[in-house]
């Protein structure tokens, strides 16, 4: 009769991973995104903003107009039509002509357009006004 | 008496449902936001009257830049590129820091290239800038 060799049969134990470490990881890079950017507000047109290195930092004004590659204007978040948009400025800075515009004009917009809206700006009463621009290395087109 | 006493038993907090949420809250962080810092530039409203985009024997004072589609400009009728206009600004603006400087748009021109040439001109000193139309 043969004899067999026995062997112990080693006991498999369920064991959990633990994730405390990557739960820490996670909330460094939480970390990291929360200090780092800001939260981007949501816009009904997007509008690449134009680089330069000459821009400085003004904070924005009471008045923001955005203006969309297809010529889409935005007046503090509301969509005007040429005329309409004219009567809006108008009706904002009846209260006081010296309010700041900030104008976020998309980089691929005509020029033209933007001296158009200036014009506009100009009729409707407005003094004081910035072109927002974003930091770049090298602008497009240059 | 004789108490029996209770075993204690550790029990691991279940974190999987903590960890849901915690890749939730960093796909949100990570889609809304950006890294994109943006700065203000001054402008300047056009003055509202036709002006000559060529320089005339009377108002010699006015930089007239024209910037054509091709990104090429038109500088007191001398043509050049950005670094042309760049060395031009330099030595005229240091002769006359308050020399008054017209950018002309035409059709095709993007504001992009408004730009590019209105930050030459702030990058070298220069302050009295107005934005107008090409007649």
């Amino acid at each position: 009769m043969r004899e067999g060799v026995e062997f112990t049969r080693t006991s498999r134990k369920l064991r959990a991973i633990s994730m405390v470490s990557l739960i820490d990881i996670v909330f460094v890079i939480i970390l990291f995104f929360i200090v780092g950017g800001h939260l981007e507000k949501f816009s009904i047109i997007p509008v690449e903003l134009p680089m330069a290195d000459s821009g400085q930092h003004l904070n924005e004004g009471p008045i923001v107009v955005m203006l969309g590659h297809y010529n889409e204007i935005l007046i503090n978040d509301d969509l005007f039509e040429g005329a309409k948009a004219q009567a809006e400025l108008k009706r904002q800075l009846e209260v006081n002509p010296e309010r700041v515009i900030t104008i976020k004009a998309d980089a691929k917009l005509e020029a033209n357009k933007l001296v158009d809206f200036l014009e506009m700006i100009r009729i409707a009463g407005g003094k004081n006004l910035s072109l927002v621009t974003q930091v770049g290395d090298m602008p497009v087109g240059r | 008496m004789d108490f029996e006493r209770c075993r204690r038993q550790f029990q691991e907090i279940n974190l999987t449902a903590l960890i849901d949420i915690v890749f939730h809250l960093m796909v949100f962080v990570m889609l809304t936001t950006t890294f994109v810092v943006s700065e203000s530039m001054e402008l300047s409203l056009p003055s509202g009257k036709p002006s000559a985009t060529t320089a005339s024997g009377g108002a010699a004072q006015i930089m007239r830049i024209l910037i054509a589609q091709n990104g090429m400009l038109n500088v007191d009728n001398q043509q050049m590129n950005t670094d042309g206009l760049n060395s031009l600004l330099v030595s005229r603006l240091a002769a006359n820091p308050d020399e008054k400087i017209a950018i002309f748009t035409t059709p095709g021109v993007s504001v992009q290239q408004l730009v590019n040439v209105m930050d030459t001109v702030y990058l070298t000193g220069g302050r009295n800038v107005q934005v107008d139309k090409a007649q």
